[in-house]
């Protein structure tokens, strides 16, 4: 079954449901002519959908030196993106979906536009910025250098040191490949993580039916659809990977058998009696059988299963919430019958908890309100996931998180005509739609600090983009005779709506995101110069900073700490707040990124920061020692008066 | 038949060797971080995968690369909670977890060619 090769026209059978209710509704199936092939594919066809998809890639390549990202505003990268790059995504796509309709799909020809499309959408940015992009990317190469220095983590630091796997992961492998930080590497992690996530998708999908043009459909939607952005040099982007894994070995291989149904829907019946008419036909919906059930000796189940939870020993051990999105996932299909063993989520539970309350108690003792604070708060998780960020920022990042809603809500809309569709083409798809509404019940669990809805979406997103390509293939037909032009039109359009709100959703933040040389230098410098143990302040978020030396310097944001005194430059109060911390030498550090922050997130006036610097360099108390276009450095004076002279001089 | 079953164990224990050769012997060559790369996040998983006779492409992939990533941190994990962070040291444990997994396949197809020359029977064949 489902073999990875050039699909024939027989291969484009989706059988329904192994029920013989189901089985009737199949329309016969049309035999194929015989004689000479009508619709057997020109070469000159196969050789124009190689050719477009590498012109695409070649007019991609020669665009990138013309994106000028120092002049990027609120929309983020579409206000530079060269028009070519985007008339290459367009014919790229158009390609896609001429080349996806043909009577005799390639494979391979969808697999090349599929790779290209990663790249293109994924590795532009890495490809067009100076510095890796992402100041969170900065800090976790400090957590990864504080391994690689010390050989061990500690849990009273920081919260990933309680659940540092990723890490470990990281310093090992960027030591034994001969590099001195994961900086050097770090810009490809979207790249390599999308290319990675196909493999477990095109299993799940696969799972649920035989029509590669579904599949691969679903795939390209995903990509199209995949704008969290989380998928950056992170424990998290890693952990989606293996939770596909997980649920992809589930779906394929552990699927319970359609031969237990009769039983199980004899008994059904006849408890049903006491319900509704609609709730029965819900309780008989969650007891359809799945097609597709692989048979395993005995032995590759055992192997596999052990395979599983090695794979969930590093979920476990190396983000706080994958774990929780995987054991619901998992629950949810062994509760209703549709995987087994029943055990399995209660060896996962366990392997959860035992991290959380052995290796992650430091964590739990400082942060137990910050875990269970917002449990069952449904409406204040919602507001602070999606009402809130609506409302933030000027009014262009405004514009871009409403449409980060809108489309949100369009592939669901559509995932769910998809799915209606399937239903009334009989195929129930029951597994498959638990996998994706189950992430939604950690909304009231958690707000995951305003993120929780975006997670939410992530993890939703595979199953949503397999329902949303259903909404074009859901014929129970064994071959396509006749491709039909409308279809091919809507698939094209489709694609190219999810396209347009993907330069949008994805690339939105990038004017706070890209980070240049000259700010880096500007952090560089200030590591040189700055003693352990001094206290290093950022004006506002955005630095790329604490990329080394963790636990040797305090760190601290104003605009945590003291938003207030930033926005009305209130320098007596970051005088006090400096002093009350008693660290030897105190540098404040303002760079570029931090300047689009508070302009772009924060919706302040653009010479907040400007106006803020002048106060504190007025008041006498900070000197400037360090100036680039995009970095500035200021040594708290009291300091020196209290400790005798420091270093630092100015550039 | 034959030749494709020897090809996975000959690429692991090639890349095993190459790896150890740009860590151990040449640190610093050309190559060093993609020859690495290649070996952690595909070899451990796919000496394991072999085993399993899955016969897909894609599943086998997937899974090679899942459980590479897992043996490669869990390796190094327990190493770091033991306080022997020692990330050549790890390289080496699983270049000899690799190597061991590979000659056991070689190993077991050989057995497996012995009974069915003894057997002329074609059930014990490996995809």
């Amino acid at each position: 079954m489902g073999s990875f090769r050039d699909v024939q026209l027989s291969d484009t059978l989706e059988i329904p449901l192994l029920n013989t209710v189901e089985v009737r509704n199949i329309r016969p199936i049309r035999q194929v002519p015989k004689g000479p092939t009508p619709f057997k594919l020109p070469k000159l066809l196969d050789a124009l959908y190689v050719l477009l998809p590498l012109f695409a890639f070649f007019l991609w390549a020669i665009s990138l030196q013309h994106v000028p990202v120092q002049n990027l505003n609120g929309l983020g990268l579409i206000s530079g993106l060269s028009p070519r790059i985007i008339i290459a995504l367009v014919i790229l796509t158009i390609s896609f979906g001429l080349a996806l309709q043909q009577p005799q799909m390639k494979v391979s020809i969808l697999a090349l536009h599929l790779i290209f499309v990663i790249i293109i959408l994924y590795g532009t940015q890495n490809l067009i910025e100076e510095a890796p992009r992402f100041a969170t990317v900065y800090r976790h190469a400090g957590y990864t250098e504080y391994i690689m220095r010390t050989g061990t983590v500690d849990p009273n630091l920081d919260t990933y040191f309680s659940w540092p796997g990723f890490f470990v992961l990281s310093a090992f492998v960027t030591q034994v490949a001969g590099y001195q930080s994961i900086l050097s590497y770090a810009g490809w992690a979207p790249v390599f993580n999308n290319l990675i996530y196909f493999g477990p998708m095109y299993m799940i999908f696969n799972s649920s039916t035989t029509n590669k043009r579904l599949i691969w459909l679903g795939l390209w939607f995903f990509y199209l659809n995949n704008w969290i952005g989380q998928d950056y040099f992170s424990p998290q982007g890693l952990n989606f990977f293996l939770y596909l894994v997980i649920i992809a070995m589930l779906l394929k291989w552990f699927k319970i058998p359609p031969k237990a149904q009769p039983q199980e829907q004899r008994q059904r019946r006849q408890s049903r009696v006491r319900f509704p008419q609609l709730v029965s036909r819900f309780i008989d919906w969650l007891g359809t059988p799945d097609p597709f059930c692989l048979a395993l000796q005995p032995w590759q189940r055992r192997a596999l299963l052990a395979s599983l939870l090695l794979v969930y020993g590093l979920v476990v051990s190396s983000h706080p919430l994958t774990p929780f999105f995987a054991l619901l996932s998992v629950t949810a299909l062994v509760v209703l019958r549709r995987c087994r063993p029943f055990w399995l989520p209660i060896v996962m539970a366990i392997m959860t908890a035992a991290w959380i309350l052995i290796m992650a108690q430091p964590f739990l003792v400082g942060h137990l309100n910050l875990v269970i604070g917002t449990l069952g708060d449904f409406g204040g998780n919602v507001s602070s996931n999606v009402t809130s960020r609506a409302t933030q920022g000027n009014p262009q990042h405004q514009f871009i998180a409403l449409l980060r809603i809108i489309m949100s809500a369009f592939i669901w809309s559509l995932a769910f005509l998809g799915g209606v569709r399937r239903l009334r083409k009989g195929y129930k798809g029951t597994t498959y739609v638990l996998l994706a509404v189950a992430p939604f019940a950690l909304i009231v669990a958690q707000n995951y600090g305003g993120e929780m809805f975006l997670r939410i979406f992530l993890f939703a997103l595979p199953l949503m983009a397999f329902f949303a390509a259903s909404l074009f293939y859901s014929k129970h037909t064994l071959v396509i005779r006749k491709t039909s032009t409308w279809m091919t039109a809507a698939i094209i359009a489709m694609s190219l709506v999810l396209l347009g709100g993907f330069f949008f959703t994805r690339y939105g933040n990038e004017g706070v995101d890209y980070i240049t040389y000259a700010e880096f230098d500007g952090v560089q410098y200030l590591y040189s110069i700055a003693p352990p143990h001094s206290l290093l302040i950022a004006a506002w978020n955005g630095s790329p900073w604490q990329y080394k030396d963790y636990e040797k310097y305090k760190c601290e944001s104003l605009y945590d700490r003291l938003p207030d005194a930033v926005i009305h430059t209130k320098v007596g109060e970051v005088v006090r707040f400096i002093e009350s911390q008693g660290h030897p030498h105190t540098y404040l550090i303002f760079t570029r990124g931090q300047k689009a922050y508070e302009t772009i997130y924060s919706g302040l006036p653009d010479d907040t920061l400007d106006r803020f610097e002048n106060g504190l360099l007025a008041s006498g108390d900070f000197k400037l020692i360090y100036r680039n276009p995009d970095a500035q450095i200021l040594l708290f004076l009291g300091s020196v008066e209290r400790h005798g002279s420091t270093k630092g001089g100015g550039s | 038949m034959k030749r494709w079953t020897l090809l996975w164990p000959a690429v692991i224990i090639l890349s095993a060797l190459v790896a150890g050769l740009v860590n151990f012997v040449i640190p610093g060559a050309a190559g060093q971080p993609i020859i690495v790369m290649w070996f952690l996040f595909v070899c451990p998983g796919m000496v394991l995968v072999r085993f399993f006779r899955l016969s897909e492409p894609v599943s086998e992939w997937t899974l090679a690369i899942a459980l590479s990533l897992a043996i490669d941190a869990i390796v190094a994990g327990i190493q770091m909670y033991a306080g022997l962070w020692s990330p050549q040291a790890t390289l080496a444990i699983l270049i000899g977890f690799c190597l061991v997994g590979a000659i056991a396949q070689i190993a077991q197809l050989e057995i497996q060619k012995i009974k069915r020359r003894t057997h002329g029977s074609s059930q014990y064949r490996v995809s």
